[in-house]
């Protein structure tokens, strides 16, 4: 998957604003691809720091 | 009594009642332009000059427009006024070591460890306009239809650029976590 939808997809995810059908999506390239888990995992960090008591 | 109609009692003379705005919106402005500035006294000067706008400039608030936006644009009004008069005490470069100096409000100061070190120096990284994003959007947890409002432009683009400040900002963050 191309590096910036990935990246805007997962964004959505983490906040939730993904369909059903789009969580699934994003569910199985978590589990197919290393890469793509690692970046979820970091957006996810700086994403919760950035919550006002992250 | 909403902001809206407090402010429109200040437009027509009741400036006591400004104290009730300053209650309310003193402290997310402060800790707005503090992210900005990246500097709590500098802050609380440009906090004070956003108050002083607002009673100046009252008769220009227009009848039915939100508060919230109309005050957040007279702020970032005051610190792109104060960003253009310095701008030669301003540098490309940013020394991420003073960045530490910059402290968070009291609310938030026990969680000033590490990782909210890394944060800052990784905000500092980032061009004004896409920190601004990120204050309004992930630390005042404003929304996108509000955020849109203050910057005069379409949600969609608002989420694209929010979207691209905090890819940005990942890789500023584990960028800096190497060293």
């Amino acid at each position: 998957m191309e590096k910036e939808k990935l990246e805007n997809l997962l964004i959505d995810y983490i906040d939730g604003k993904l369909t059903e059908a789009e969580r699934y999506t994003v569910d199985q390239e978590l589990i197919a691809n290393e890469e793509s888990y690692r970046m979820y995992e970091q957006l996810k960090e700086v994403m919760q720091a950035m919550q006002p008591h992250g | 009594m909403t902001d809206e109609m407090i402010m429109e009692a200040v437009k027509h003379g009741e400036l006591q009642q400004a104290s009730l705005l300053f209650e309310r919106y003193n402290k997310r402005i402060f800790n707005f332009l503090a992210r900005m500035t990246m500097d709590r006294d500098l802050a609380e000067d440009l906090t004070q000059n956003v108050f002083l706008r607002i009673i100046k400039y009252r008769t220009s608030y227009r009848e039915g427009a939100r508060f919230q936006s109309w005050i957040y644009q007279v702020a970032r009004n005051i610190f792109s006024d104060h960003y253009q008069a310095n701008k030669n005490k301003f540098s490309d470069f940013v020394d991420v070591e003073k960045i530490s100096d910059y402290m968070p409000d009291s609310d938030e100061s026990e969680l000033w460890g590490e990782r909210e070190k890394l944060l800052h120096k990784s905000m500092a990284k980032l061009g004004d306009e896409q920190r601004e994003l990120l204050i309004l959007t992930r630390f005042q947890q404003m929304k996108y239809e509000e955020v849109a409002l203050i910057m005069d432009t379409t949600v969609a683009n608002i989420k694209v650029k929010v979207h691209r400040a905090i890819a940005k900002l990942r890789e500023h963050y584990f960028e800096l976590e190497k060293i």
